[in-house]
């Protein structure tokens, strides 16, 4: 009955190694991605505001300068980088709240194959 | 050493602690394997069925309440894969309306209510459940058919626990 339980444990751990190195793949491409974006569009929208010369306008920040600005701003881009962000912080934060998880399951992994050696 | 029980190993387990899951496994290889020998003859078919188990409550375990008892999930999941198994090998036995009623049901028997047939029926009624024919049987144990048929009936109706084909 031993070999049959030690079969199925090896099982097991095969599925969990694929499981997180499949987790890991996808969410550093996914992380990668939106860095890119994000780097990408603040460089974008930076550079118009430049030409723009929308700049100028907060070196006296009053409430008109600001309503101005906004309305130079592109808006589109500006709002893309927004939601770039928001899922670029929410992958952080889902990171933050599973590694506790993931940091187990890796001990578990690792203290499993390092007995079979 | 202190004994986890089912539920904190389940909620080890679910913290990415999946080493526990070896506790388990240590916990109910033995009777899993054990009631399904009483069905399956061929020792690697067993254990192929055993670890098939274990995999799917593995790859369940996130969605399983730890508040619920692991045997009777198990078990649950011993049928399902028993359905399969013999589906695959054409072994599923159509019941007759007349023995047990207008549901389709594969019947599932545990140690404890196989213990209220004689030997007899249980040998006969395990070789059914192997795939062979009436005729088979009646050739085996030197009966008439009727006579087996009989048996048979009786039998299913001693131990009749159905589960609802889904």
């Amino acid at each position: 009955m031993k070999r049959l339980e030690k079969n199925i444990l090896d099982k097991i751990f095969k599925i969990e190694v694929k499981r997180t190195a499949s987790y890991f793949f996808i969410r550093s491409i996914i992380f990668v991605a939106l860095g890119f974006a994000a780097l990408i569009f603040s460089t974008v929208i930076t550079e118009i505001l430049k030409e723009q010369g929308s700049f100028d306008l907060l070196e006296f920040l009053d409430w008109n300068n600001i309503v101005v600005f906004y309305e130079e701003s592109p808006k589109e881009l500006l709002l893309i980088l927004f939601l770039v962000m928001i899922f670029l912080f929410y992958l952080i934060f889902l990171l933050i709240k599973n590694y506790g998880k993931i940091k187990n399951k890796l001990v578990s992994i690792y203290k499993f194959y390092k007995k079979r050696v | 050493m202190i004994e986890l029980s089912d539920r904190d190993i389940i909620a080890k387990i679910k913290n990415g602690e999946i080493d526990y899951y070896s506790l388990l496994v240590k916990k109910y290889t033995d009777t899993i394997y054990r009631f399904i020998k009483l069905k399956i003859r061929k020792d690697e078919d067993a254990e192929d069925l055993v670890q098939n188990v274990f995999i799917s409550f593995y790859k369940a375990i996130e969605r399983f309440d730890e508040a619920k008892p692991v045997r009777p999930y198990l078990y649950q999941i011993v049928g399902n894969e028993l359905k399969m198994f013999y589906r695959s090998r054409k072994q599923v036995l159509q019941l007759k309306e007349d023995m047990v009623g207008e549901t389709e049901e594969v019947m599932i028997f545990d140690e404890s209510n196989l213990k209220v047939l004689s030997k007899t029926e249980k040998e006969i009624l395990l070789l059914v459940y192997e795939g062979a024919s009436y005729e088979e049987i009646a050739e085996q144990f030197k009966k008439p058919l009727n006579t087996i048929r009989s048996i048979i009936r009786r039998a299913r109706l001693k131990v009749k626990r159905p589960y609802e084909k889904t």
